[in-house]
């Protein structure tokens, strides 16, 4: 499975990235959701793994932007702030319907995520 | 000397005299009689017995007198008398003899006069200054003559005693402005000048005679020629002390009927008015003038009429009225509330006559009366306990709402010190306030603690004012007392819930802080845990590290609320919830043996937050399986219900049940406060408040029940969800939530 992991914080993302890769998936960091959407038009990922609250692009933007032209890609958004859900219903007033995990996820639970 | 005297000189003194001559020798009894005596004894001078007819006409009670008279005069040469003498023609004369005898001779020679006319005349004048003299003297008033100087000339036996003289030599001659008081003496020789100037008079006086005796005296005057020619007083005066007494008694009476408060009247027995004084004039209307002779029902209301013949019966048995409430009509025909007190008047021998009434105008009095009624009313209903004391701090009064507050009825502390509900350490207190009272100043929104009749201390706000009596003396306080307690408690949870609210707020803006590096750690375990797998100790120790990340995990979500739903509300079924979250839970509670039992009404659904509700259910579920650590019986029952105030809203009862040890009572109205636990190792305090605060967010509501007793221990939480979902309040660090629930968390504990 191709992932792109989104966050700010690198070491965040570089371990996900480790515990992604030991599972045998191919998993790209980047820290912030402009990079996402470059990358994601050049590796066309399976997933998105991505934080909410960043610089720049929010993660929910990042994966609406994705969603345009990758409408089969999965997303998975974390978060640790409760910000964050102000976003999300400001999405789904939008149209678009996320499910946010709590930070810290327990990465088996991240990978059970993926495998649903 | 009298002018009768002078009178009686002057008439004689101008009627013409007959006088006849005499010669008598009485050594031979010869006589030679001049014709004008024959005819002043109309005898005849050729009758030989002329002096034996003489002698018979004589009036026989004189006789003798004459033939003394005429032996002395025959011895002594000399005679001079009266006698009476019956005239043949003339009828009874009064003649006047007188003889003498001529040197040495024997004849005596001699004159007779008829001195009838002058005898009559002052015999009448005596008898007529007789009965003067017997009125003067027997008068009881005092009558005496007064010259221009002020000397007495003359006074009778009853002036006499007035001015207190033994003997008439006391006062004759003497000055009578001696007997006058001194502050009438100016006055009284004023009034005797303008008497001896020839007015007429009268004047009051004080006498103080010779003895210092006072009285009242009261003189009428007029001027009086005296023998000497100049004018002098004459008057009559009377002692009129008593009647002046009386006199001043009546008119002090009338002053005080005239100038009483209360209407004054008086009436006969046929009712007619016959007395009104000023208040009644004010209180009726009607002038005096006016109303006297009127019939009394002229301020009797038509309807009363009947009253009258009643009151009249009364009053003719004797009957006084006292104090009879009735309703009279002004003279503008407004109704006037009165209270009327009437008795009978009797005369001097004891008949009544009429009726004095005194009527109260008590309209205000009456007003004031309703207005005490309608203030006690409000003092009683009021909701704040009213009470007053005197200035020694004892209870005169206490309200319905004191009787609650404080445990104590009215009848058990009026009359007790106030200190009855002042705690010991606060008795200094009511000095304090007793001395400001004193002082006539007001305490207000004073916070301090009174005790319950059981002893429990209440925190009160008191507010304190002297009462006052009519003059403006301080004679006590009113107390107003309000409990704080329940006010203080929700102000006390406030801030409570303030503080959390604030701490929460850091919380949330530490949470990325927190979660990111706990994401981070979490994952390097992880890593460590998998390229470390070759050796035991360190991969067993990094499970350890990575079960602990999952408390510190689950101790932030749950405080920080991170598990919010995420996804829109969804159908969602009950039963099937909670059989998904007792899977999670399997080899716990198989582990503690615990045994589950399901009541499930199969296939009810709400609208909800899944993840929500799944973490209200979860924390029930995790608090009643920390509740067993011992064993026991879970029980789960879902059943269709709607909520417990609102029978139209309808829903789903959830009910999750323990047979655990049970909550203290006294923790029971904490349970649903955030950071309150009895679990101390592994509690964050906030379970049961998320929970709650879910449920209310899906306008739903939580209870509890719980039981300690040997006999049947355990705790249940009911929860109802309605069927609908519609967003309700947030929750987390609202105060309204956290003081709502303080009350219906204590509702079933």
């Amino acid at each position: 499975m191709k992932i792109i992991v989104v966050d700010d914080e690198p070491i965040i993302a570089d371990t996900l990235v480790n515990i992604l890769e030991g599972e045998g998936h191919d998993a790209l960091a980047v820290s912030h959701g402009e990079s996402a959407v470059k990358w994601a038009k050049m590796v066309l990922p399976d997933a998105i793994v991505s934080d909410v609250i960043m610089p720049g692009m929010d993660g929910i933007e990042t994966a609406i932007a994705i969603m345009k032209f990758l409408p089969k890609c999965r997303i998975i958004l974390f978060s640790g702030q409760s910000a964050s859900f102000d976003l999300l219903s400001k999405a789904r007033a939008e149209g678009y319907t996320f499910e946010i995990l709590a930070k810290p996820i327990n990465p088996e639970k991240l990978l059970e995520k993926l495998n649903e | 000397m009298s002018s009768i005297d002078k009178v009686t000189a002057a008439e004689s003194s101008f009627t013409p005299q007959l006088v006849g001559t005499w010669e008598w020798d009485p050594a031979d009894n010869t006589s030679r009689l001049s014709p004008e005596l024959f005819r002043l004894f109309g005898t005849s001078a050729f009758d030989p017995d002329h002096a034996q007819v003489w002698a018979s006409r004589v009036f026989p009670a004189d006789w003798a007198n004459v033939q003394q008279k005429m032996q002395e005069g025959a011895e002594t040469g000399n005679m001079e008398f009266e006698y009476r003498y019956q005239h043949p023609e003339a009828g009874l004369r009064w003649l006047y003899c007188r003889g003498a005898r001529l040197h040495d001779e024997s004849r005596i020679f001699g004159l007779v006069m008829d001195i009838t006319s002058s005898k009559l005349a002052s015999e009448t004048s005596r008898q007529i200054e007789e009965r003067y003299r017997v009125i003067v003297e027997t008068t009881p008033e005092c009558v005496k003559v007064v010259d221009r100087d002020g000397t007495v000339l003359h006074m009778n036996s009853a002036g006499l005693a007035m001015v207190g003289a033994e003997s008439p030599d006391a006062v004759l001659g003497k000055s009578v402005y001696t007997l006058i008081a001194s502050e009438d003496r100016d006055r009284f020789r004023e009034f005797n000048e303008h008497i001896c100037r020839g007015e007429k008079g009268s004047l009051e006086f004080d006498l103080v005679g010779l003895q210092g005796v006072r009285r009242h005296m009261e003189s009428h005057a007029a001027p009086m020629q005296a023998a000497d020619g100049t004018t002098v007083q004459l008057a009559v005066t009377r002692d009129v002390t008593s009647r002046s007494e009386a006199e001043k008694l009546q008119r002090r009476l009338a002053a005080i009927i005239e100038s009483s408060e209360d209407a004054i009247a008086s009436k006969d027995l046929n009712g007619i008015l016959t007395s009104w004084n000023k208040s009644a004039e004010r209180l009726f209307g009607y002038t005096a003038e006016e109303i006297i002779g009127l019939p009394v029902t002229t301020i009797i209301p038509p309807e009363l009429h009947d009253d009258e013949p009643r009151i009249l019966e009364k009053i003719r048995n004797g009957q006084p009225i006292e104090h009879f409430q009735t309703v009279r009509v002004h003279k503008n025909g407004r109704r006037i509330d009165v209270s009327l007190t009437v008795s009978p008047i009797r005369d001097e021998k004891g008949n009544i006559v009429g009726a004095a009434k005194i009527v109260r105008d008590i309209t205000r009095q009456k007003k004031l009366e309703e207005a005490a009624l309608r203030l006690a009313a409000i003092v009683e209903s009021s909701d704040d306990a009213i009470a007053s004391k005197d200035l020694n701090g004892v209870i005169t009064s206490w309200n319905k709402s004191a009787e609650k507050l404080f445990g104590y009825t009215a009848n058990e502390i009026i009359g007790k010190p106030v200190t009855l509900i002042i705690p010991p350490e606060l008795h200094h207190d009511e000095d304090m306030i007793l001395s400001k009272i004193r002082r006539g100043e007001k305490i207000e929104h004073f916070e301090t603690i009174r005790v319950h009749k059981n002893g429990e201390k209440i925190e009160v706000s008191l507010t304190i004012s002297p009462v006052k009596d009519d003059n403006g003396k301080v004679i006590g306080a009113a107390k107003i007392v309000r409990n704080i307690t329940e006010a203080n408690k929700i102000e006390r949870a406030l801030q409570t819930t303030e503080k959390l609210a604030a701490a929460g707020r850091m919380a949330a803006t530490v949470a990325h802080e927190i979660n990111n590096p706990l994401e981070a750690v979490t994952n390097l375990v992880y890593l460590a845990k998998r390229d470390l797998s070759s050796n035991d100790r360190v991969k067993g120790y990094l499970e350890l590290a990575g079960r602990e990340l999952d408390r510190v995990a689950h101790i932030t979500r749950q405080t920080l609320g991170f598990y919010r739903d995420t996804s829109a509300p969804v159908q969602l079924n009950v039963s099937q919830t909670l059989d998904d979250l007792l899977l999670l839970y399997e080899k716990r509670l198989e582990s503690r043996g615990v045994n589950v039992l399901r009541q499930f009404e199969k296939d009810l659904e709400i609208t909800a937050l899944a993840g929500e509700i799944r973490q209200a259910f979860s924390n029930l579920i995790t608090n009643a399986l920390d509740a067993m650590p011992e064993g026991g019986t879970l029980v789960l029952r879902v059943s269709k219900s709607h909520e417990w105030s609102n029978c139209n809203l309808p829903g789903v009862r959830i009910t999750i049940l323990d047979t655990g040890s049970g909550i203290e009572a006294k923790h029971r109205k904490n349970v649903f406060q955030p950071f309150f636990t009895t679990k101390r190792d592994v509690g964050t305090g906030l379970g049961l408040w998320i929970t709650r605060g879910i449920v209310e967010k899906h306008r739903g509501s939580i209870r509890m029940k719980s039981r300690t007793g040997q006999n049947g221990h355990g705790t249940a939480f009911s929860i109802f969800l309605p069927a609908q979902y519609t967003a309700g309040k947030q929750t987390i660090g609202s105060k309204e939530s956290d003081s709502n629930n303080l009350v219906s968390a204590r509702g079933p504990a």
